[in-house]
């Protein structure tokens, strides 16, 4: 089986004269996970509530194989829904719950019951459908709200930040079971969440949307190593930036002597940003007690230190008060606060977005 | 004063209050059931049923209850459908001034009854409408709706609109989201509200004298009527008869609803 193609043609929205969403395009094609990311307030709710019809779009189409359905009334659109607070029926018990897209649908008794004993059971749930809602826990209660999205077969599976209520370990294991779910059932699906790595491990393709556009689609390894802006390289979760000046296969660091050889320029010339991950980037003794400095080096002082178990978090910050986060494994040299280190930054490791104007303060 | 008093004071004192409360009651029981109660005697001289007998001879007390019943149903049901709509729209939408006309809605409940009522009456004799349970029942309306309407808006912005939302995206058209969805969920409201209406219409005096007619006598009116023969025995026993149908029409709801899913639509909201 494979899913419907969802279709979406410059839509816009505008609350008065703030406008959430400028002419947002994005093409999903039938059966694919598709996450729209990004921080709140970014449109992304906004657009899922266009594509299920709770909200009329100023402007653009939503296609649905191929089909306006842009003006069509939202109970008509078949799609099925998982929201973040679960929205379940509090008057109705589990079976009840599920069953309840299929009574609306006016589907007949027994087929109904063989429907909602399928879909209880894909979510491992069937030993408590005689239970009500406020009987569960929050993962049961979002078991449920996804068993009921799916027990029709809709069209179009929409989760709108669906692991966002549920504590830090349940949301690992319901994730699986979204995944698992929509895959076995080849649905198409549209996932809302702020948090990249929910978003990585998931999709298909991520559309990561800031201010009401959409600043990058494609996919979660496309994202992750060739952000097309500093924006999505931040979102994503590279946390360190420096300004640099690119040249063809290396960057010199503004500010500085600092020369990053045998970066991936990326076709990018002139002012860019070179991102590291706190990972990749190295501690080093200074340069005066290491005669052989760096010359992709940069000299800093360790402002804050922690332990987390398996690596110490390091903050550094240098002379131009530009601040560096490093992850060093634990068995090295422990250099401690206030104490110069240089900070070594992996050229091999870099990932270099243009500088815009919006840019230019930023790192 | 000694900490040790205290609470046995505050529990005569409450007990008071209730048996002040309680008093006019006790004296209609003492009047229905006593025979030879004059002047300064604590307790009637004796017991007896005949009061009852009495009512039910001198007065066609079945007709009596069932005219007071089927206006007070008109009146409830007529009420309810008024005031559904009316509240979701206060609880619902921001409405200028909500406050304003929330107070209208009330009106009718500020002023003296009598005033309205010679207006209600008016109308009702240009209409032709007096003497008709019907009639009656719409009077009771504008006694009911008030209440109803007062009582829903509560239960009705309790409701999460992600609800609302679930039940549309997973196929629910407007009838069927107030059927599968609000109703079930307001459904302790829409209870509450029901019982307000048939008892603001079944307990109406004022309202119903002007409108009322040879063959829409009910219970209050006859009460008056009896009082005015100079049967306060008989009025006593009809007014202890006019409690019943509002307590069977209670438990009779009580048992309608499942507790626990009246629990639910509480929780929900």
């Amino acid at each position: 089986m494979s899913g419907s193609t969802l279709e979406i043609i410059g839509l816009r929205k505008s609350w008065g004269r703030l406008a959430v969403l400028q002419g947002i395009g994005l093409s999903v094609p039938g059966g694919q996970f598709v996450s729209l990311l990004g921080p709140s307030g970014c449109g992304k709710t906004t657009l899922l509530r266009l594509i299920t019809g709770s909200l009329a779009p100023d402007a653009g189409r939503v296609l649905v194989d191929g089909a306006d359905v842009t003006e069509m009334a939202t109970h008509r659109r078949n799609m099925g829904m998982v929201f973040q607070n679960f929205a379940l029926f509090p008057h109705l018990t589990v079976a009840e719950n599920v069953a309840f897209p299929l009574h609306v649908r006016k589907i007949p008794a027994q087929a109904r019951e063989a429907q909602v004993r399928d879909a209880l059971a894909m979510v491992h749930l069937e030993a408590l459908e005689a239970r009500y809602p406020r009987e569960l826990s929050g993962g049961q209660q979002q078991r449920v709200g996804l068993a009921r999205a799916i027990v029709f077969r809709p069209t179009i599976l929409l989760l709108d930040e669906p692991l966002s209520n549920l504590d830090a370990a349940l949301r690992e294991e319901m994730r699986i079971e979204i995944s698992q779910v929509t895959r076995r059932l080849g649905i198409t699906a549209v996932y809302v969440t702020h948090d990249q790595r929910e978003a990585l491990a998931l999709s298909d393709s991520i559309a990561l949307m800031n201010r009401g556009r959409i600043e990058q689609f494609g996919v979660p390894e496309d994202l992750y190593l060739r952000p097309a802006n500093a924006f999505v390289a931040r979102f994503i979760g590279y946390t360190n930036a420096v300004a640099v000046t690119v040249r063809p296969g290396s960057a010199r660091i503004d500010g500085g002597e600092a020369v990053l050889h045998g970066i991936d320029d990326r076709g990018i010339l002139g002012p860019g940003i070179a991102f590291f991950h706190p990972g990749d980037i190295a501690l080093a003794p200074p340069p005066e007690a290491n005669a052989a400095a760096h010359d992709d080096a940069v000299v800093a002082r360790v402002e804050e230190l922690a332990f987390m178990g398996d690596h110490f978090e390091y903050v550094v910050e240098d002379a131009s008060g530009r601040r560096f986060k490093a992850n060093v494994p634990i068995g090295g040299t422990v250099f401690e606060r206030g104490s110069e280190v240089s900070v070594v930054l992996p050229a091999g490791k870099a990932v270099l977005v243009p500088r815009g104007a919006e840019d230019a303060e930023t790192p | 004063m000694n900490r040790r008093w205290r609470s046995p004071l505050r529990i005569a004192l409450a007990l008071l209050f209730v048996a002040f409360i309680t008093l006019p009651f006790v004296m209609i029981v003492l009047e229905a059931f006593g025979t030879g109660w004059f002047g300064m005697r604590l307790l009637p001289a004796g017991w007896t049923l005949k009061w009852f007998g009495w009512a039910f001879a001198t007065v066609d007390l079945g007709t009596v209850m069932w005219n007071t019943v089927v206006i007070a149903l008109i009146a409830t049901m007529a009420s309810i459908a008024l005031a559904i709509p009316a509240a979701w729209m206060f609880a619902r939408y921001a409405l200028p001034l909500r406050g304003v006309l929330i107070g209208l809605v009330l009106f009718p409940r500020m002023i003296p009854e009598i005033t309205f009522a010679l207006g209600v009456a008016k109308i009702f004799y240009a209409f032709h409408l007096t003497n008709t349970r019907l009639g009656i029942g719409l009077s009771h309306v504008i006694l009911a709706a008030p209440f109803a309407v007062l009582v829903l808006i509560s239960p009705f912005e309790g409701i999460d609109s992600r609800l609302l939302e679930a039940g549309s995206v997973l196929g629910c058209n407007t009838p069927q989201l107030w059927r599968r969805v609000i109703l079930p969920l307001a459904l302790p409201g829409v209870i509450a509200a029901a019982l307000f209406s048939f008892l603001a219409s079944y307990n109406d005096f004022v309202l119903t004298l002007m409108v009322y007619g040879p063959n829409t006598v009910t219970l209050p009116v006859q009460t008056y009527l009896s009082i005015g023969n100079g049967y306060t025995s008989v009025a006593a026993a009809i007014s202890l008869l006019l409690l019943i149908p509002s307590l069977v029409f209670l438990m009779g709801l009580m048992r309608m609803v499942e507790p626990e899913k009246l629990l639910g639509g509480l929780k929900g909201a």
